[in-house]
């Protein structure tokens, strides 16, 4: 780190130390700059930021920060300035840059605290122009908008068109069932699609957060609500066990969902027949604590740290003939931290295997 | 005296699920009229006035949230209720939906048809009762 002294004998004078400094501030390949802290005007710059700007060396040393950013971002942009000429901001993102051209580019400004020479005080700001990421994050959002749309389109006719052929009446049972089939495989690459989909969103940080005032408990009866077709075939049973008082909490209702309908699934699908699926409900004094325990085979150590990637399925899912896109608790994470919380499990042959998530109070 | 249908219009650019959509809600006592398009759409909304419309978003010409801007500018289509049917799931588009008024969102691979009619008896019977 150069101190300020020493940076300021470096910017003003001609040692050779003040020589390689020099030309590492003018050869650096993001735009850098020194603007006054009192006057916001620019003192030095670098090459980078002359040629992001269209500018020459001598234009720039006579404007002064607000004249590069365009005039609607101004009152914005003067608080966050001062901020940073005081030391209190390091960063800014995601900022418009306004070109000689009055063409727009978009950067993240990250600045050092003051330093004095020549008797003013400055800050430098680094620029680095992002318009490619947002070229990239655009592009993934288009991708995923059209992606969602058109594989769910011939997914939505499939299954609408077997609802009706199966109210139609006239078909013969083998019919009934075979078309019975098809609606249960037409589902599943319904949900494949949207874990896949989710999980895509989940990568490129798209995960939209509506929080509101949210009853858990009344979502965690859907959630087994929604559970009962899958438990019926299995012929398992819920107990829902809640030993605290729980009031409303500020989440995400359809990512909670989200995260417990799939370790419910998961629980579901690994717990044995006629077997019991536990649902506890706790606080502490921080968060409520919700428990999904079921006492189907436990999930081996060397596999322990995986359970929550992308696409992992146990070794011992054949053998539970789980169909499964390994996506789900992928997905419960992500939901789950998404509203603030912890996902972990425990897995013993006493106490069988809980998924736990945690919900802020 | 027989009790005059309710009228639904269906803006969906693919034909395949408008038909499928239409026959259903035809079966179950309902006059439907179909648009391929938001522009289409509104067009109809205006000569036919239907009871309720179900929008999808992603559509040629002009899309649903667009349509669904133009028609609630319009007074005798403040109140109009409106259920968006798409595979849309997230994103600006279904803000901008519910900004202007969208009174149910399904996603189509989520629902079967017979609950995408049981939302349209419900919303139809929250409009008759104010």
């Amino acid at each position: 780190m150069i101190k300020t002294g020493k940076f300021q004998e470096i910017m003003t004078g001609e040692t050779e130390a003040e020589k390689n400094f020099r030309l590492f501030f003018d050869y650096i390949p993001d735009g850098a700059l020194l603007a006054e802290v009192k006057t916001k005007k620019i003192g030095f710059a670098n090459q980078a930021i002359c040629r992001m700007l269209g500018v020459s060396q001598a234009e720039i040393k006579r404007m002064s920060l607000t004249d590069i950013h365009p005039r609607e971002n101004l009152a914005y942009l003067s608080e966050q300035f001062d901020k940073m000429a005081r030391g209190k901001l390091s960063s800014i993102k995601n900022i418009p840059v306004r070109r000689k051209n009055k063409s727009i580019f978009y950067a993240d400004i990250a600045a050092s605290p003051p330093v004095t020479f020549g008797g003013k005080k400055y800050f430098m700001e680094v620029f680095r122009d992002i318009t490619h990421e947002k070229e990239l994050d655009q592009a993934e959002n288009d991708f995923l908008s059209l992606a969602s749309h058109q594989l769910r389109t011939p997914l939505s006719a499939s299954k609408w068109i077997l609802e009706m052929m199966l109210q139609s009446g006239g078909l013969s049972d083998k019919q009934k069932e075979y078309l019975g089939d098809l609606v249960a495989s037409n589902d599943r690459l319904i949900s494949l699609v949207n874990g896949l989909l989710d999980a895509t969103r989940i990568e490129a940080g798209e995960m939209a957060v509506n929080k509101k005032q949210t009853d858990l408990v009344e979502l965690i009866l859907v959630a087994t609500r929604l559970a009962r077709p899958n438990l019926e075939k299995k012929k398992q049973k819920i107990n829902l066990l809640v030993t605290a008082k729980v009031k409303p909490a500020i989440i995400d209702p359809m990512l909670f969902s989200e995260s417990l309908n799939n370790i419910l699934n998961n629980a579901c699908n690994f717990a044995p027949k006629n077997g019991n699926i536990d649902i506890l409900v706790k606080a502490d004094r921080k968060n409520y604590i919700i428990g999904v325990r079921n006492f189907g085979p436990l999930i081996p150590k060397t596999e322990q740290d995986k359970v929550f990637s992308k696409f992992y399925r146990g070794h011992n899912a054949k053998n539970y003939q789980y169909v499964g896109s390994g996506l789900g608790l992928f997905i419960a994470k992500a939901a789950v931290e998404a509203n603030g919380g912890r996902i972990w499990f425990e897995s013993t042959p006493k106490r069988g295997t809980t998924f736990y998530l945690t919900i802020p109070k | 005296m027989k009790e005059i249908s309710k009228k639904i219009l269906i803006a969906e650019d693919d034909s395949m699920l408008s038909n499928i959509v239409t026959e259903k809600l035809v079966k179950e006592g309902f006059a439907v009229i179909q648009a391929k398009d938001g522009k289409e759409a509104l067009r109809l909304a205006r000569t036919q006035n239907p009871d309720l419309i179900l929008l999808d978003i992603l559509m040629p010409v002009m899309d649903g949230v667009t349509m669904l801007k133009k028609l609630r500018e319009e007074n005798k289509f403040v109140a109009t209720p409106v259920i968006l049917l798409t595979n849309v799931t997230y994103g600006p588009q279904i803000d901008e939906a519910i900004k202007h008024g969208v009174q149910d969102f399904m996603i189509k691979t989520n629902w079967k048809l017979d609950d995408v009619v049981q939302k349209i008896r419900q919303k139809l019977a929250m409009n008759h009762f104010g």
